[in-house]
């Protein structure tokens, strides 16, 4: 703000082009700003909208009238509610599994020197760098040669192929881990080795050292990549339609059933989502608020 | 117990690490080398895949799905152009001017985010709708456009849709990398400079470069692979690489074909990035600094 | 199916009265057709041949053999479920709320087990191409029964990849079935399918949008819809019918029976140019009904019964002047199905006269069950005025006369008029 204070400050009589100049150069961002924002939230006001519309047909794209009875019903789509089960235990499990895996790599690559750090740097990175559609593609033809020879022999039907539940959850841990690698790694550097130093020097050993102290200091950074983890898993799509045969995720079952018919319990669901997450938002940052104000 | 571990110290990182490479070995690096294996042959489902170095499947398709591939190349290369123009400025205002709003406007940006992408992507079906409120303002309103015009089924759609989508992606790490800045710097810029636009030109963009880096990576990679968008708001002639892979796959069990195809898209991709981490001098792209 | 079927010309199947032997002269396609052109004499049925198992049917049925005491289950076999069941959209009837099927209802009630039904089938191809891998493997697909066309049907039950019908369990069926669609040569003791419903491809319109009735394919390339037509995603459909609609115009010699690669390049050329455009928006498969419900299509390549029942007001089905095309769709039970017994039950099940009467009357399809006809018309007297939606029942003599069916082609065929129409999807 500042650079703008000196900007428009007590210069004397400004001529009319540049007076116009100035007020575009004061309003351009924050209507610009305004207008990112607003196109940013129209797709969700539409789906809020939408979530109370009774459409005549199957189809719920335009607006007809008003009604609370996709409300008063939110799972009572066939299908559904095991989909959004499937979705959540999901996302549980995998969050968990790609989380100690990741902290692990994580801790790894920041508290050591070892022969082939770069190269594992490189090889986090690489995931993340690969389109989904490649990730999901390149399982599908791993789970599908399980079933051939010679993997057949040696890996029971049920494990990798058919698909479902398992290559799910195997697809997700895989691309969440290099998420929360990244997550947990920039939280380490970011703290203060000598705390670890003095605990040592005060006679704790490393195990007590960690527990005491360097993983209080990195669990927020734990928790971020957690949630990261969770939001990637419970929102995936394109690896998982790859992944997951006739077993449904939440986004499956959407994509499944929009060609068919749309009904507004989609956008209900949708709405509680997007509450849900902004209602967990808001309360960790009223939480933090509080903390903050006490310390 | 303590002896041990300082005999083995060296072995800790890789102990530490075993389980998420082995991993990350087994789901991604195999199945890569399988699909790398699986472009290279031949055959069907029921008569089973012989691997030949059938290298016709490369040389073959990236000339009959050329139009799929230049859609991708150019949907996703405009997707981040756009997102950059857009998100600029806006990671800037939040960065610079944001003042007591600059949580609150953060957790708009990122909002989209609380609730399915695919829901977001239909609503987008929605609103640009041939009976849609877009057209109907533009159309039946404004009449700027004729009565037959359509947005849905057009390259706009589809570019309109993953702009969108990876709007968030190109904003925060601008947000990120224009917030580090230290201010002095650009007062000093602004004292030292003529213009405000020579300074912004001269001291933020290039301090910022990490940002568009990475911002532009983290739209171009999933926009260039992406096919939700070219299926839902895209037509015949909008089709993307990452629709006949996906249909080569799951529709067709087209596994060669489909394998080379996501192969070529990983070439062109990195050779995206690296011809841009050239351009930008920026050689950030692990970020491991240890 | 390594070989083409021999063709014969429809025409002079159609011309004279159908018979049990005439059909199981003809050959498959024949067979459909003609099939068809025996729907409208069908309120009085022809001799009926000597049932091989008394039906299960009881009540007052118009099935020449209903004296025939319900039969207790044939076999001792208990019924497990969930049924897996995987069927198109629009393709079973629903209760006013549309929250369940009645009919599904009834047999979960009689036997007592619970039917997981989905509507995961938007075209053949896709949807085989996720059970392929699994059958070609010897494992489970995860269904019990599904629904699949004549050609894909065909291959499926070629490749040895369905389990064969005791039939035993399915005295309906024997008995029920319609002779038009015996014997036909990809199943002549219909081991391995009953039909499920047939219908025909043909032009979906919404009146509203276009502002006048349309008759033809040719209407679909008319420039007042250019941006809002789409075509299937399906060879047979699509090229069959823009085919009818070239030879009409004296671009095409053949009928869809028989056309050649050559043929089919022609097709392809002749939509190119309107794909390029823009005039076609999409190639769908049963997915155009969400299109119509949006108002982004006005007109499309669609299956005869689905708007009727699902949906607009206004949204149409013609049978085009140039001729439309035929189809049955078939039941049948993968191998490996872990609930083959309660898959024939449910074939059973819906070969009950006055089950097959109420599925048809609610989706608009012509059913395979000889006598549902009647029973349609018993329960729903109304339709005798209703022209439209009648003609989806019971297709007229005038459209019987121009119907086409697709033959089944080899596999390099298929592969070579698949590429065709990849061209055009730009997949």
């Amino acid at each position: 703000m500042s650079a703008l204070a000196v900007a428009t400050g007590t210069r004397r009589g400004p001529s009319v082009p540049q007076r116009t100049a100035r007020v575009l150069g004061r309003w351009t961002l924050p209507v610009f700003t305004a207008v990112a924002v607003g196109y940013l939230l129209l797709p969700i006001a539409v789906m809020i909208v939408f979530s109370f519309n009774d459409p005549p047909g199957k189809f719920n794209f335009v607006w007809a009238e008003f009604s609370l009875a996709a409300w008063a019903n939110p799972i009572g789509r066939p299908g559904l509610a095991l989909a959004l089960q499937t979705s959540l235990t999901i996302a549980f499990v995998s969050t968990i599994a790609a989380t100690a895996l990741g902290t692990l790599i994580a801790l790894a690559l920041t508290r050591y020197r070892f022969r082939g750090h770069g190269a594992t740097n490189l090889f986090i990175f690489i995931p993340m760098a690969t389109p989904e559609i490649v990730l999901g593609a390149s399982l599908l033809t791993l789970f599908v040669a399980t079933a051939q020879e010679p993997f057949k022999s040696f890996i029971p039907a049920g494990v990798f192929f058919p698909l479902g539940w398992n290559t799910i959850l195997i697809a997700h841990i895989m691309f969440n881990i290099s998420y929360v690698v990244v997550t947990v790694r920039a939280r380490i550097q970011g703290f203060d080795r000598h705390l670890e130093e003095a605990a040592m020097d005060l006679g704790a050993n490393e195990w007590v050292t960690f527990w005491k102290v360097t993983f209080p200091l990195i669990l927020p950074g734990i928790l971020a990549a957690a949630l990261l983890a969770f939001s990637l898993s419970i929102d995936d799509f394109i690896i998982t339609n790859f992944a997951s045969g006739l077993t449904n995720t939440f986004p499956v079952w959407i994509w499944g059933t929009i060609r068919n018919n749309m009904p507004p319990q989609v956008n209900v669901i949708g709405t509680i989502i997007f509450g849900t997450a902004v209602g967990l938002v808001l309360l960790s940052t009223l939480l933090q608020r509080r903390g903050s104000a006490r310390a | 117990m303590g002896r041990l571990i300082k005999r083995y110290r060296w072995a800790i990182p890789y102990v530490l690490m075993a389980p998420g490479i082995a991993w990350l070995a087994v789901f991604f690096v195999v199945p890569n080398v399988r699909m790398l294996q699986m472009s290279l042959s031949e055959g069907s489902v029921e008569r089973g895949f012989t691997f030949t170095w059938d290298v016709a499947n490369y040389t073959d398709n990236v000339v009959r799905f050329g139009e799929n591939f230049q859609n991708s190349v150019i949907f996703g290369g405009l997707a981040t152009v756009f997102c950059f123009l857009v998100g600029y400025p806006l990671a800037y205002t939040i960065a610079f001017r944001g003042g007591r709003y600059k949580n609150l406007l953060l957790f708009l940006v990122i909002s989209p985010f609380f609730t399915s992408f695919l829901i977001r992507t239909i609503s987008w079906k929605i609103i640009l709708g041939d009976d849609g409120p877009f057209l109907e303002i533009v159309r039946d309103i404004l009449h700027l456009v004729p009565t037959n015009f359509s947005v849905l089924g057009s390259a706009v759609a589809v570019v309109a849709g993953l702009t969108y989508e990876f709007l968030p992606f190109m904003t925060l790490p601008l947000y990120v990398s224009l917030e580090k800045i230290d201010r002095s710097l650009i007062e000093a810029a602004n004292d030292l400079y003529a213009s405000r636009w020579g300074a912004f030109r001269r001291v933020t963009l290039p301090l910022s470069l990490p940002g568009v880096f990475a911002g532009s990576l983290l739209v171009f990679i999933p926009a260039i692979g992406d096919y939700v968008n070219a299926e839902l708001l895209g037509g015949p002639k909008t089709q993307m690489v990452g629709n006949v892979i996906q249909a080569r796959f799951l529709a067709q069990n087209d596994y060669p074909t489909a394998a080379a195809l996501a192969f070529i898209l990983m070439a062109a991709i990195l050779v995206g990035i690296l011809a841009y981490a050239r351009l930008l001098g920026t050689e950030q792209l692990t970020g491991g600094r240890a | 199916m390594s070989q083409r079927d021999p063709v014969r010309p429809l025409s002079s199947a159609l011309a004279a009265p159908i018979t049990r032997r005439r059909m199981l002269q003809g050959s498959a396609i024949v067979g459909v057709s003609a099939f068809l052109a025996a729907c409208q004499a069908q309120a009085t049925p022809t001799a009926e041949p000597t049932p091989t198992a008394p039906p299960a049917t009881p009540g007052p049925t118009p099935v020449a053999t209903p004296t025939a005491a319900p039969t207790p289950e044939p076999t001792p076999q208990v019924p497990t479920g969930p049924l897996n069941f995987a069927n198109w959209p629009a393709y079973i009837d629903l209760n006013e709320e549309e929250t369940e099927s009645p009919t599904l209802e009834a047999f979960k009630a009689k036997y007592g087990v619970d039917v997981n039904y989905v509507e995961d089938i938007q075209d053949n191809e896709s949807f085989v191409a996720t059970i392929r891998p699994q059958l070609q493997a010897g494992l489970d697909t995860g269904w019990d029964l599904i629904v699949l066309t004549d050609w894909t049907a065909a291959k499926i039950v070629a490749a040895g990849w369905t389990e064969k019908i005791d039939q035993a369990n399915v005295p309906n069926c024997v008995a029920n079935l319609r002779d038009e669609l015996r014997g036909l040569d990809w199943d002549p003791n219909q081991d391995y399918h009953y039909p499920w419903q047939s219908g025909a491809t043909g032009v979906g319109y919404n009146s509203t949008k276009t502002g006048r009735d349309l008759t033809k394919v040719a209407d679909l390339f008319d420039p007042a819809f250019a941006g809002k037509a789409t075509l299937l995603e399906s060879v047979q459909d699509t090229f069959a019918l823009v085919g009818l609609m070239m030879k009409a115009q004296g671009k095409l010699e053949h009928d869809p029976e028989e056309y050649t690669l050559e043929d089919a390049q022609k097709i392809h050329d002749e939509i190119k140019p309107f794909v390029e455009s823009g005039h076609v928006r999409g190639f769908t498969g049963n997915e155009y009904l969400q299109d119509f419900g949006s108002g982004d299509t006005w007109v499309a390549i669609v299956w005869s019964g689905d708007l009727a029942s699902s949906g607009g007001e206004n949204d149409v089905f013609v049978y085009p002047e140039e001729g439309s095309f035929i189809w049955t769709d078939n039941m049948l039970i993968p191998k490996g199905a872990q609930h083959k017994y309660t898959a024939e039950l449910y074939m059973n099940f819906v070969y009950d006269v006055a089950i097959a009467a109420e599925l048809a009357n609610w989706i608009y399809y012509i059913s395979p069950v000889k006598g549902a006809g009647d029973k349609i018309l018993e329960l729903d007297p109304s339709l005798a005025d209703d022209p439209y939606l009648a003609s989806l029942l019971f297709p007229p003599p005038e459209v019987a006369a121009k119907q086409h069916t697709f033959v089944a082609q080899t596999q390099d065929e298929e592969n070579a008029f698949n590429d065709l129409l990849f061209d055009l999807t730009g997949q």
